[in-house]
């Protein structure tokens, strides 16, 4: 699904790059985290994946296909199938918990018929039913970046990416956010996740990718926050 | 409550095969809802930009009126005679010959009119028959007989004046058209005078949109980060500021129409149509004039808010 060769990223020549001739393949239907210290990339290969930038030097593949030359026109459509969920959840406040969802649909042309059939089924995919006509003031945060993550589901991508998802949430919020993310992830969408937080890596027990200082430390199957033997 | 467990229930329509998504806009409603929100949070902003592209608008309309008179007052004086040939009292009936017959010959010629002093004198009385003190000072004696000319292009009424001038039995060459030099130099100064304020007005006009671009830009880029993040197309994203800026050069247009016309009616036709012997331009002149200010200020509104995303929008 994703396949990075001997990426680099340098923002500024002379500097240390962000990224450094990572390899990494991540296949359709994974859960991934992304774990490392602030500043260790995490967020620099988020961006890569969806074109928000271009790595230096080395080839990002989104489905068998390069990602830095896919024409400025046709970017959009990669990123109907590259979903995101941020940790500041990213919500529109004078829209409400629908508004928001339907935005996403609004702005890629989805007929009206559809997003009105949608945008209820997808709320109440993510436990909002009932919620829909509240603002995003008027939601608690984990319940914000559940209208975070179904405005991402609307357009069914294939990959999720979460940017420390769980950042601004309480931990018994954040776990009710990841079993969420693991329940999308169990129906085929592949997840990567970044995070710093350790509670849930270690009881996920997932594959964990670790940066540090812009180069790949550690891929580990079922790995834990911090590195085990 | 339908939960995590029920994820394998979900019902969205899938992308047509190929994974690609075709590149639909976003629906017309949806679009205008967000261009009329945008407008009305930028309302001073807004305001001010609709007066400048009425002004702007005005201006250009008032010039393009102008041309429109310059053009009415040529066709009103092509329809006459536009040089004459003044002749000696004392011209001989051979020599009179001889100059029809060349005046005939004379491919720069159209049409050539004989006017007997009795004739000339008619015409004068005509003239001027709301002046009787002026007919009565004058008789059929003191006007010349003449040759009255129609040119096939009354721009080389020079070259006849200069052929003609000074033949034997001439008196003099008069270039009738030259008479109203002066007028044309006012209507010619009004017009550029016109055309420049407007273009001064289009640079203030362009500079409001600019500003209200970025006004637009800075308090929307929540809403177009989303946009780009849940892949809307580029289109998609600059459209409500290119609609914004429409509507308003529109309302502009919409303004500067209405006072082109009442213009018309209150300046052109109650006023100067009793000051003036030439005729004004008519209503067809308006209505194309109020078309295309309305055109002009909804398409470089647009453009030119078009420019200034380029500077303020990274999509």
């Amino acid at each position: 699904m994703v396949r990075m060769t001997s990426v680099t990223k340098s923002y500024h020549s002379g500097t240390r790059p962000a990224l450094d001739d990572i390899n990494l393949e991540i296949g359709a239907g994974e859960f991934v985290f992304l774990v490392g210290p602030s500043g260790s990339g995490k967020s620099t290969l988020l961006r890569l994946l969806l074109r928000e930038e271009r790595p230096t030097s080395g080839v990002v593949e989104f489905a068998g296909r390069d990602v830095a030359s896919i024409p400025d026109r046709r970017v959009p459509l990669l990123r109907r199938q590259v979903g995101c969920v941020f940790q500041d959840f990213r919500l529109l406040a004078d829209r409400t918990a629908a508004g928001n969802v339907a935005f996403a649909m609004d702005v890629t042309g989805r007929p009206r018929h559809v997003v009105r059939t949608v945008v209820p089924e997808v709320l109440d995919l993510v436990g909002l039913a009932g919620k829909e006509n509240r603002y995003p003031d008027e939601l608690s945060g984990g319940e914000q970046q559940r209208v975070a993550v179904a405005r991402a589901l609307v357009a069914r991508p294939q990959v999720l990416l979460a940017d420390e998802p769980t950042g601004n949430l309480d931990p018994a919020t954040g776990a009710g956010i990841m079993n969420l993310l693991g329940a999308i992830n169990r129906v085929g969408t592949t997840v990567v996740m970044a995070t710093h937080n350790a509670a849930l890596v270690d009881t996920m027990r997932r594959r964990v990718v670790e940066l540090e200082h812009g180069t790949l430390v550690r891929d580990q199957a079922s790995g834990g926050y911090e590195p085990t033997l | 409550m339908g939960g995590p467990g029920g994820f394998w229930r979900l019902r969205l329509p899938r992308p047509p095969a190929g994974g690609n998504e075709d590149m639909t806009g976003m629906r017309a409603g949806a679009l205008l809802a967000i261009g009329v929100t945008s407008l009305r949070r930028n309302l001073a902003t807004s305001v001010a930009v609709i007066v400048a592209v009425t002004i702007c608008l005005t201006l250009l309309g008032a010039g393009l009126l102008l041309r429109a008179q310059v053009h009415t007052v040529d066709g009103f004086l092509l329809d006459r005679i536009q040089v004459v040939i003044d002749l000696d009292d004392g011209i001989s009936g051979a020599e009179r010959d001889t100059l029809a017959a060349d005046l005939r010959a004379d491919p720069l010629v159209q049409n050539v009119r004989y006017e007997d002093k009795a004739q000339a004198f008619a015409r004068f009385r005509h003239d001027f028959r709301n002046s009787p003190d002026i007919v009565s000072g004058v008789s059929a004696a003191d006007l010349p007989a003449s040759f009255r000319l129609t040119l096939a292009d009354p721009r080389r009424a020079g070259e006849i004046i200069t052929y003609y001038t000074g033949r034997d039995g001439v008196d003099r060459v008069r270039d009738q058209r030259a008479l109203l030099a002066p007028l044309y130099r006012i209507l010619d100064a009004c017009t550029i005078g016109a055309f420049a304020l407007a273009a001064v007005q289009a640079l203030a006009a362009f500079a409001l949109i600019y500003t209200m671009i970025r006004v637009s830009a800075h308090g929307r880029r929540r809403e177009t980060a989303i946009m780009r993040l849940v892949g809307a197309t580029n289109g998609t994203i600059r459209a409500p500021f290119v609609l914004e800026s429409a509507v308003a050069g529109m309302a502009g247009g919409l303004f500067a129409a209405a006072a082109l016309i009442a213009g018309k009616i209150y300046l052109v036709d109650h006023r100067f149509a009793r000051q003036t012997a030439f005729p004004l331009f008519g209503w067809e002149a308006v209505w194309a004039v109020a078309v295309g200010v309305l055109l002009i200020g909804t398409g470089a509104s647009a453009a030119m808010a078009f420019v200034a995303l380029r500077r303020h929008l990274h999509v």
